[in-house]
């Protein structure tokens, strides 16, 4: 036996089942119920536009919409590869659908930081409106306690803040503004940029159907990973691994509008103690809602409070 | 992709039961809710049925967040709606990911106990959770848990294909 079976059953359950998160239920309160089934969300109409123009932009592109509609899959539709235009469009109107404003939920179950076989998982719970983010990561405690650590980075403008308690233990929370910190592209990663890894060259492939937040998605998934650039890993995880790192499978799935809705990515890394392998889960939710993302009313800066 | 590295922020303890919040009572409940339906129907339809409960709760939380026991009110309410989405009769299969860290046996292995069987194993013995925790969510009698968690585990041991005593004294 590789481990024991309670560990085993922990990694399967936690991983084939992620942690919900509550902007997932937010999402379908929003949707609604009919019954115990759920309804579709209606057209939201900046996607709509996007999609229409893009149709008008070309005849091939029509055929991604075809094949991606929001019926479920027909045993006909299982099996077909996408082709180079219909992955186009999905990149294409994922793009405009998010190019204003998104909530991404990504859950992550990775080995632990010390690169053993044991996993440690959490969620990164994203809002994003142009170039500013608000990041909330929900970690486990490295002592290994059931309570969690949270992790709240804001950027605004270029500037970064971010909330937690720096210092001696009886100081108070507070937020923190990182002048100096010129990189805040790296603060909180743009999950915009896994747009990046829908390439015609990965070979999806439609294997089915499923509900994803109420909303009835095509479930894609990728055949031929070992063709994707290996300069986009680093876009891709939001788990930091010592190494280097290959993308082992990669799942999406679609809306009626061609709009990504869920990605599942597999990693996995060689490491002293053998080969690792973690899973991510993002999910898009509230796509295009306008948000709006301020900077903290007071922060300390260098050691001084403003506001 | 690596976020900005600060120091980590204490998670505030949860608030008292008069004025519990849902917020909270989600965080407590949500893992033991999600893992108990993944293992009756599958992660797929467990995960999204539990889901539904959680989000049937938030939206009456005024009314059943009066209720004693809640977490085992929902569990009702999930397998309601994972019996009507249950695909049989696969309701654990290997991944679609290859390099996952356990025996690709298990997930077959666990879809031929029974559903209280199943569930018995991966809360009792998966995630440690007590006798009592677990009655209190399925609304079985705690001598049936242990019963269930104890035959469950000897098949899931024989389909795996353990032996030896190694597993068996830490009720593995």
């Amino acid at each position: 036996m590789r481990r024991e079976v309670c560990d085993q059953i922990r990694d399967y359950v936690d991983t084939a089942a992620p942690a919900i998160s509550l902007a997932e239920l937010a999402e379908r309160r929003t949707v609604g119920r009919r019954g115990l089934g759920r309804r579709p969300l209606p057209p939201r109409r900046g996607t709509f536009g996007a999609v229409t123009g893009a149709m008008v932009a070309g005849g091939a592109v029509a055929a991604g919409l075809t094949l991606a509609g929001g019926a479920p899959a027909r045993p006909a539709d299982v099996g077909i590869r996408l082709s180079a235009a219909m992955v186009h469009q999905v990149t294409t109107a994922s793009s405009e659908a998010l190019a204003s404003a998104g909530h991404v939920v990504v859950t992550f179950s990775a080995p632990e930081p010390a690169g053993t076989a044991a996993h440690v998982s959490g969620t990164i719970d994203i809002t994003f409106s142009g170039h500013d983010f608000n990041s909330v990561s929900r970690l486990p405690q490295p002592n290994g306690s059931a309570s969690q650590r949270k992790l709240v980075v804001r950027v605004v403008n270029g500037q970064v803040y971010t909330l937690g308690i720096f210092g001696a233990p009886s100081r108070r929370q507070q937020w923190h503004h990182f002048s100096n910190y010129t990189e805040s592209g790296r603060a909180v990663p743009d999950p915009r940029r896994l747009l990046q890894v829908l390439q015609p060259d990965a070979g999806f492939e439609v294997v089915g159907s499923q509900l994803i937040g109420g909303v009835q998605t095509k479930h894609l998934r990728a055949t031929q990973l070992t063709d994707l650039p290996a300069s986009l890993m680093s876009s891709l995880t939001f788990v930091s691994v010592m190494g280097p790192q290959q993308l082992t499978a990669l799942d999406v799935w679609v809306d009626s509008h061609d709009v990504v809705r869920q990605m599942g990515m597999t990693f996995s890394s060689r490491s002293p103690q053998g080969r690792l392998a973690w899973h991510q889960t993002i999910r898009f939710l509230d796509i295009g809602k306008p948000e709006t993302i301020t900077a903290p009313a007071q922060y300390v800066n260098q050691g001084t409070t403003n506001g | 992709m690596d976020a900005l590295d600060v120091e980590a922020v204490p998670e505030p303890p949860a608030a008292g039961s008069a004025a519990v919040t849902f917020e909270a009572f989600f965080r407590d409940t949500e893992p033991r809710l999600r893992r108990a339906l993944a293992a009756l129907y599958g992660p797929e339809q467990g995960r999204d049925a539990a889901a539904e409960a959680f989000t049937y709760a938030w939206q009456h939380w005024d009314r059943l967040s009066q209720m004693a026991n809640l977490p085992g009110y929902l569990f009702r309410v999930g397998q309601t709606l994972g019996v009507r989405r249950k695909r049989q009769p696969v309701l654990h299969e290997a991944p679609a990911w290859k390099d996952y860290e356990f025996e690709p046996a298990l997930p077959k292995a666990l879809s031929a106990l029974s559903g209280q069987q199943r569930l018995a194993v991966v809360l009792v013995h998966g995630y440690g959770y007590t006798l009592r925790e677990v009655a209190e969510l399925t609304g079985l009698r705690r001598t049936s848990v242990q019963n269930h968690a104890e035959r469950g585990l000897a098949k899931l041991r024989a389909a795996m294909g353990i032996t030896g005593s190694s597993g068996a004294q830490r009720g593995l």
